[in-house]
């Protein structure tokens, strides 16, 4: 059987480091992943079920989550873009949503997508 | 009644790493999986200086726009690691908008690497962000 404690707030035994649960679970991401865009790959991820090349224009990657947010207004997008090994460190990175299931990464050097070895992104919000 | 549960250790009960939260109406997810384990404002104009940070020992001023992240803890492995990063080149808003560009990526297991350019040179930049997601080793 599942044990589950049912509480509103941690606290270390000095008293410090409170955090409400809400915190905890607003406050943690609930999907990211690292991807080379030139394969396409997955090289890690959290609550993704697949990557998708879009198509619709170079570098633009398309993730797919397992498990759907409740609400697109509700989803907060980060991401970030590194080819540190080959690159010349100008390159940075869009991220923006498309659904509840859906979101997108870019890496961008100037005003040009490109394909290149590392691609992040991650969303907060919450689940449905 | 408030509930307060105090104490200086989570774990769960079958595996150490694997704590159930519930993040949505009835959504469950891995408590490990979710949070930052890296984060941090770095200050590279003046100081350098690090502002504020989670994981961080030091960070080191490479070059012009050039830094490297060096954490107190090692991440699992390099591909397992969610990397993101922003920049502003000062505090007012003027110069944020000609400096646009953010590289950031691992190059250890120990170390993450930044830079910050704008149209082919790199800057040094007074608000740098950085934030890392995955297993720590």
């Amino acid at each position: 059987m599942a044990s589950i404690i049912k509480v509103e707030t941690l606290q270390d035994t000095a008293g410090n480091n409170a955090v409400d649960m809400q915190y905890v679970a607003n406050g943690s991401a609930k999907t990211w992943v690292s991807i080379n865009s030139a394969s396409p790959a997955i090289r890690g991820s959290f609550n993704v079920s697949s990557l998708t090349d879009d198509g619709s224009a170079t570098g633009v990657m398309k993730i797919t989550t397992t498990n759907a947010f409740d609400s697109t207004d509700n989803m907060s997008v980060s991401s970030g873009a590194g080819n540190t090994t080959t690159g010349g460190g100008y390159y940075k990175s869009a991220g923006w949503i498309n659904d509840t299931n859906n979101y997108f990464i870019r890496a961008i050097w100037g005003t040009t997508g490109y394909d290149i070895g590392y691609v992040f992104g991650q969303v907060h919000g919450d689940l449905a | 009644m408030t509930g307060i549960i105090k104490v200086n250790e989570l774990q769960g009960r079958t595996t150490a790493n694997d704590i159930t939260v519930t993040v949505g109406a009835s959504a469950t997810q891995s408590l490990k999986n979710g949070i930052a384990k890296t984060w941090f404002r770095y200050d590279q104009r003046t100081g350098p200086t690090i502002d504020a940070s989670l994981n961080v020992s030091t960070i080191a001023d490479d070059a012009t726009g050039k830094y490297s992240v060096n954490l107190t803890n090692a991440i699992s492995a390099e591909n397992d690691v969610s990397l993101s990063a922003q920049h502003s080149y000062e505090e007012s808003m003027s110069q944020n908008q000609s400096v646009g560009q953010q590289e950031f990526g691992t190059e250890t297991t120990t170390e993450l690497e930044g830079y910050t350019a704008y149209n082919g040179s790199y800057y040094d930049c007074a608000q740098i962000f950085g934030q890392q997601f995955g297993d720590l080793a």
